[in-house]
């Protein structure tokens, strides 16, 4: 079906409706016949569903990441803990860890980490993020960009760009399984946002669409079967130092494909395994907290409280 | 169904969770919407993981929030519990197992309006929809009518008799105005009584299209809505 479907394809000047993929296999064909990197093609496709012009499209999404760096700043700016006392502040730890003589594995590990927690400690405290692909997973993408930014000196544009790599990854992940943890568990999240990034990073680096989801996969199977189990209910533990340790992930899985190492399983196979362990894992650890590290005798500490009517409410 | 890359990498949104937080405020905005005013009073059910863990989310201040007509990235939605007071909305959260075949970030919510019997607005509405992940939401019952849409693309929500020609009407005057229709469903309660009719067209319909619909007898009451923020 899908060397069927890559053929027709094959004209350049294919009308606009034809810029659409239902799997990787799909797109990493499309993406051949038309000489063009994922981001083009998920570029073409938003063009072509929306009506609106490319360079319209690409300054929205420049937005975008400007509200995502705009998190990271204010995150690392934390130093109170949240409402629920559960994060705040940890961002600032690895920001100023990673300014250190000699931290571990090089400035950038502690760095990349530090931009990760940011996001979600700014999260847990009601600020604007940028749900990448959910809030509970805002923080992976974001910090992965901003590294490149600062390391390798990607502009906002081309942040956009890799935004557009980002969403055309997770288009072939969406269309066949869940992105919330209350239906996927913490690897619909989580691991759909590493997926993401590494794609990103991959592309943003100069390799092929393949070598993207070919990172993609690796980074979505290493999160395979992370359940959803937050203490208290409140998107904190272990969600904000997923989001600083998974953005790391990413660009080992980046590091992977760039290196010429050829995914065994291919993304489109991850994305079901990923969908069918979902879909068997019990509800209790599927945002519920009713399980996982939320029943611990620490998660028992900061039980889930129900929403009250304000007649309930003490002052 | 296809998502828009701005989904993917979105909805911008207040923290913390897209599920229970951004697709809630939609969820209390969709219904504000189809009440078409501000409610008085706010009877709202929740379900599953909303019900479970939405404190920590915020999802009863998103759902508010929504309701006072507030979007998902407004700074002020934390603060809507307050907001609802000061607006003189009164609301009322339960919690209720709706089933294992229910979404488990589902809310049922019940509006009262603020002035019973004015010209086209109803007494009351009563909506239920889930937020599927990422901000999404689908609408799954209107009034008790089953529906499914998603409020991502410019609506046209009918309460209306089962009449033969109904549809004929309706879609002769989109396609007057060159909207095109994307998807369209009716539900209703038996052959030849009410009747609800969703449809959801690629773009707005001018208002010369909706004042025409006025002339339609069998049209109860219309709601043109825009996509949600």
């Amino acid at each position: 079906m899908n060397s069927s479907r890559s053929s027709a394809t094959d004209d350049t000047n294919a009308p606009a409706g034809s810029w659409d993929w239902d799997c990787a296999k799909t797109l990493v064909a499309l993406c051949a016949a038309r000489h063009c990197a994922i981001a083009d093609a998920a570029l073409q496709r938003e063009a072509a569903e929306s009506g609106q012009p490319a360079s319209a499209l690409l300054a929205r999404m420049e937005d975008r990441y400007r509200i995502m760096r705009d998190a990271i700043r204010q995150g690392l700016a934390i130093n109170t803990r949240s409402t629920s006392g559960l994060s705040g502040g940890d961002a600032a730890r690895l920001q100023a860890y990673s300014q250190t003589a000699a931290p571990l594995l090089g400035p950038h590990l502690a760095r990349t980490m530090a931009y990760g927690f940011a996001v979600l400690e700014i999260n847990a405290q009601f600020g604007r993020i940028v749900a990448t692909p959910t809030a509970g997973s805002s923080g992976i993408v974001p910090a992965c960009l901003l590294m490149l930014e600062e390391t390798r000196g990607l502009s906002e544009q081309q942040a956009a760009r890799a935004l557009f790599t980002a969403a055309g990854i997770g288009l072939v992940i969406g269309r066949r399984a869940p992105f919330s943890g209350a239906q996927g568990g913490c690897q619909a999240e989580v691991g759909s946002a590493s997926a993401m990034a590494a794609a990103a990073i991959v592309e943003a680096e100069g390799g092929t669409p393949q070598q993207a989801a070919d990172a993609a996969a690796f980074a979505l199977m290493n999160t395979l079967g992370m359940v959803c189990d937050p203490i208290g209910g409140y998107v904190e533990i272990p969600c904000v130092s997923r989001n600083g340790m998974f953005a790391v992930h990413s660009f080992l899985a980046a590091t992977m494909a760039l290196a010429g190492i050829r995914g065994m399983v291919p993304l489109d196979d991850v994305v079901t395994a990923m969908r069918d362990i979902g879909r068997r894992m019990p509800r209790a650890l599927k945002e519920t907290s009713q399980a996982g590290l939320a029943t611990t005798p620490t998660g028992l500490l900061h039980r889930p409280q129900p929403i009250r009517n304000p007649a309930e409410n003490i002052k | 169904m296809p998502f828009s890359a701005f989904d993917i990498i979105g909805p911008v949104m207040v923290g913390p969770s897209s599920s229970h937080t951004a697709g809630a405020a939609r969820l209390g905005l969709m219904a504000r919407r189809l009440l078409g005013e501000v409610p008085r009073a706010a009877a709202i059910t929740l379900h599953g993981s909303f019900a479970a863990t939405g404190h920590g989310h915020a999802t009863d201040r998103a759902l508010l929030a929504g309701l006072l007509g507030l979007a998902p990235d407004d700074a002020s939605l934390p603060r809507s519990r307050e907001l609802a007071a000061a607006a003189g909305l009164a609301f009322a959260f339960a919690a209720e197992d709706m089933g294992e075949s229910v979404h488990p970030n589902t809310a049922r919510i019940q509006l009262t309006s603020s002035e019973a019997g004015a010209a086209d607005a109803p007494d009351s509405l009563t909506m239920t929809g889930s937020s599927l992940g990422g901000g999404v939401i689908e609408i799954s019952s209107i009034d008790g009518y089953a529906t499914s849409f998603r409020g991502d693309l410019d609506t046209l929500v009918c309460w209306h008799e089962d009449r033969r020609g109904f549809l004929a009407h309706i879609t002769a005057i989109v396609a007057c105005v060159e909207v095109n229709i994307a998807a369209l469903r009716t539900t209703r309660t038996g052959r030849g009584t009410h009747a609800l009719t969703v449809i959801e067209t690629d773009g707005p319909l001018p208002s010369a299209a909706l004042n025409l619909f006025a002339h339609i007898p069998w049209l109860a009451r219309l709601r043109a809505l825009p996509p949600l923020p």
